[in-house]
């Protein structure tokens, strides 16, 4: 059977009480400590409350006050602009009625009546300071002209941000930059080519696209001044349209057998990489002699290491058309 | 009643002592028995309700009448009782016996007889309860204080109140039916 939920409530209210021990009672009234009463004496409405009413309207005060000191101020100083127009007015009424008073140091001949040759002496003194006076002012025009032209000269400066031989400085050392990454990224190919070839009997690599894992990023077929040629995404993307370098080697060969075969070119910069990893900087450009085509591959030989008879410079008997990529 | 009390807390706030013994007259008991099934012994619970008492006093002057004054002394007192049990004095849980030891006074005997059985093993699972379920039901039921009354003395809100007598109410049932359910069994042996 269960218990009604209301039995278990009329239950619990029907909870016995514990009887209080004999003397509690006691004990509770003999520890009653009530606090000391504090009475207040009576005081005014406004001792009660003495920030009442200025508390209530001060917000409403302050600006009030604020408004009617400035009106004060503002009225006072259009009284002295009156003040002061009528006193002009009147010295400038007082200054037409009369004669036309003599500057300030002018001599007056007749008044002072000194002798002619005072007055020669003035004039000439006069005449003297105003050619002074027309030098001065050419040379301030002149400082003037050239002061405009210095600032014409520093705003240009500033529009540009360089003089043209920073500028040119700079241009400079961002060629030298993209050269030497250039060379990087052909010594990077180098090795790539090394590491290929050791895992395939020591074989060139019959293109670029097969060694996808030797070579670290597609950035790196990029000559940096090769503006207009972009690196692909990724390996799936990749064609002959993101390589800089021509590849050399893809007319087989070994790669531990001819060290000074050329096997990356760089047709902007004219740097070479070679079959042992190493690079030439601009050869193609400054040493164009020093490249020989033999059996359609293109070979590293110095001016001593030419055959006798073969003239620097010109185009090898041995050469062939320009191989792809 | 209530206009009553208010004017004896505020005679005693004007330090009268004879209105302070008039509200011990009042409270003192259900304090005490608040406090007694609380505690494990009746030194504790007297202690504790003289500790309550000496609060009442300390805090007279800044009951602001919010709340009843039963409210407020039952809060005092439970806040007692809490800060004693947080003093390493863990609760503990009555026996039947205990229970059956302490009659209601008003309850009539024959009732008690036969609602015994039942009662003192409701009282038991109620001192079984988690902390705060046992003195939601101490204060509500035990102590007759209103759902407003006892979230104001525990300081919860009345919803949690109401929430946690709702809790209390489905394990008692639930242990009552346990022990219908075993009776039966033993009277069926």
């Amino acid at each position: 059977m269960n218990t009604p939920e209301q039995e278990i409530e009329d239950t619990l209210r029907r909870a016995p009480a514990p009887k209080a021990p004999a003397g509690l009672k006691d004990r509770l009234a003999a520890q009653i400590q009530l606090a000391p009463v504090r009475t207040k004496a009576p005081a005014s409405p406004q001792a009660l409350h003495p920030r009442s009413w200025l508390g209530r309207w001060w917000p409403a005060l302050a600006p009030a006050a604020v408004s009617l000191a400035c009106a004060m101020v503002v009225t006072v100083q259009q009284t002295e602009i009156r003040d002061l127009k009528q006193t002009l007015e009147s010295l400038s009424q007082g200054a037409t009625g009369q004669a036309p008073v003599p500057a300030q140091g002018a001599v007056q001949p007749a008044a002072l009546g000194g002798p002619l040759e005072t007055q020669q002496q003035e004039i000439a003194r006069l005449q003297d300071l105003a050619r002074r006076l027309a030098g001065e002012i050419a040379q301030l025009e002149q400082l003037r002209a050239e002061n405009e032209k210095l600032r014409a000269r520093v705003a240009a400066a500033a529009a540009s941000g360089l003089t043209p031989e920073e500028e040119a400085a700079l241009a400079e050392a961002r060629e030298k930059a993209a050269l030497a990454r250039c060379c990087n990224n052909l010594k990077q190919l180098g090795i790539s080519v090394k590491v290929w070839a050791l895992d395939n009997d020591q074989l060139l690599p019959p293109d670029i696209l097969c060694m996808s894992n030797e070579i670290a990023s597609p950035i790196t077929l990029i000559c940096p001044s090769d503006t207009g040629r972009q690196a692909a995404a990724g390996w799936s993307a990749y064609n002959s349209a993101n390589c800089s370098y021509e590849y050399l080697g893809g007319s087989g060969g070994r790669s531990d057998e001819e060290p000074d075969r050329v096997l990356f070119r760089c047709p902007i910069h004219g740097s070479i990489g070679l079959a042992d990893s190493s690079v030439q900087m601009s050869v193609a450009k400054k040493h164009p002699e020093d490249l020989v085509w033999k059996d359609g591959k293109l070979y590293d030989k110095p001016h001593d290491a030419l055959p006798e008879g073969k003239v620097p410079g010109a185009p090898s008997q041995e050469s062939s058309p320009d191989p792809s990529r | 009643m209530d206009n009553s009390l208010d004017q004896l807390v505020e005679a005693a706030r004007a330090g009268d002592k004879t209105a302070a013994v008039g509200l011990i007259e009042l409270f003192y008991a259900r304090v005490y028995a608040f406090l007694r099934r609380l505690a494990s012994n009746e030194a504790d619970a007297a202690d504790l309700t003289q500790r309550t008492f000496s609060r009442v006093w300390q805090a007279l002057p800044s009951f602001a009448g919010r709340s009843s004054v039963a409210c407020w002394i039952h809060g005092i007192a439970y806040h007692v009782y809490v800060d004693w049990r947080r003093a390493d004095h863990p609760a503990e849980s009555r026996s039947n016996d205990w229970w059956s030891a302490c009659p209601a006074a008003d309850a009539p005997p024959d009732e008690m007889a036969a609602r015994a059985d039942l009662a003192a093993t409701l009282y038991a699972s109620v001192e079984r309860l988690e902390p705060g379920l046992r003195e939601s039901v101490h204060l509500h039921y035990y102590q007759s204080l209103t759902l407003e009354e006892t979230a104001g003395a525990m300081g919860v809100a009345v919803s949690t109140v109401k929430y946690r007598l709702r809790l209390a109410l489905d394990h008692l049932h639930k242990k009552l039916d346990a022990a219908e359910g075993g009776r039966m069994v033993r009277r069926a042996q």
